[in-house]
């Protein structure tokens, strides 16, 4: 398996620190480590794409996916990406109108803090 | 170390054609990778830069992904193909799987990726119908050395 996925709590957020290459074959490992989160009531999530290789569109697929599923608890889903090859993944297909992407997770989990304190 | 030659050339200096490669896997999502690992090594050695690279990697991944969720809906036991070359400045790659019209077209979002990295997609029919041929081109750059 080329996708490591690690979770840990940091400031009443959930940060996901996923790893390696997410494709058409890992990205149901992932998909499955999101819903088992949010089954345990884990609604808002910090997911760390700063060891990410390579993303495609069945990995988008299981971001989206996240969102949507967060979204029903009225949680959130925020990322941390700074590496170029993986944010244009989500320029290409518009997907950074949907996900707020930050550059450290500490940013991440201050603007996630942010967002449910009003 | 020193970095192996980028531009292979050919006689009088002008590049030297790659190629064919061909790679022809199960219709199964864990062997989406090593097609993208074949892609990546063949687009390098053709000389394009870390950038394009990149962009090969994942619109060949996309293809090759997509070709592999058709040949499941569509049930067939057909090998998928991957077709690279390089010649007269431009990488091709031709990704052919033996779905016809019973493989349910992949979502938009994959064509999008495609559109958006490769100079050139189009998709046309392939040995089992419509929609079997995924074909991407990248322009080369052009070989300056002496």
């Amino acid at each position: 398996m080329d996708l490591s996925v690690t979770s840990r709590e940091q400031g009443g957020r959930t940060v996901v620190e996923v790893g390696g290459e997410i494709d058409v074959y890992t990205a149901p490992v992932l998909r499955e480590r999101l819903n088992d989160l949010v089954g345990e009531g884990r609604h808002h999530l910090v997911v760390d794409m700063e060891k990410v290789d390579f993303l495609d569109s069945t990995g988008l697929g299981v971001l989206v996916g996240g969102l949507k599923r967060v979204r029903s608890h009225d949680g959130s889903l925020h990322l941390v990406c700074t590496q170029e090859k993986i944010l244009k993944v989500f320029r290409i297909t518009g997907l950074t109108k949907v996900f707020p992407i930050h550059s450290t997770v500490d940013d991440a989990v201050a603007a996630s803090s942010g967002e449910s304190a009003s | 170390m020193a970095p192996p030659p980028q531009h292979p050339t050919g006689p009088g200096g002008a590049p030297a054609p790659l190629g064919p490669v061909v790679l022809r896997f199960t219709a199964l999502p864990e062997h989406v990778r090593t097609a993208r690992l074949v892609a990546t090594s063949l687009s390098r050695r053709a000389g394009l830069d870390t950038t394009d690279v990149e962009g090969v990697r994942l619109a060949v991944g996309e293809a090759c992904g997509r070709a592999v969720q058709r040949s499941e809906s569509a049930g067939t036991a057909e090998l998928v193909r991957m077709v690279l070359s390089a010649s007269s400045g431009v990488l091709v790659v031709e990704v052919v799987d033996g779905a016809g019209d019973d493989g349910v077209e992949s979502e938009e979002v994959a064509m999008l990726l495609m559109e958006g990295l490769a100079d050139e997609v189009s998709v046309s029919a392939g040995p089992g119908g419509p929609g079997g041929t995924t074909r991407l081109t990248w322009g080369l750059p052009a070989d300056t050395a002496s």
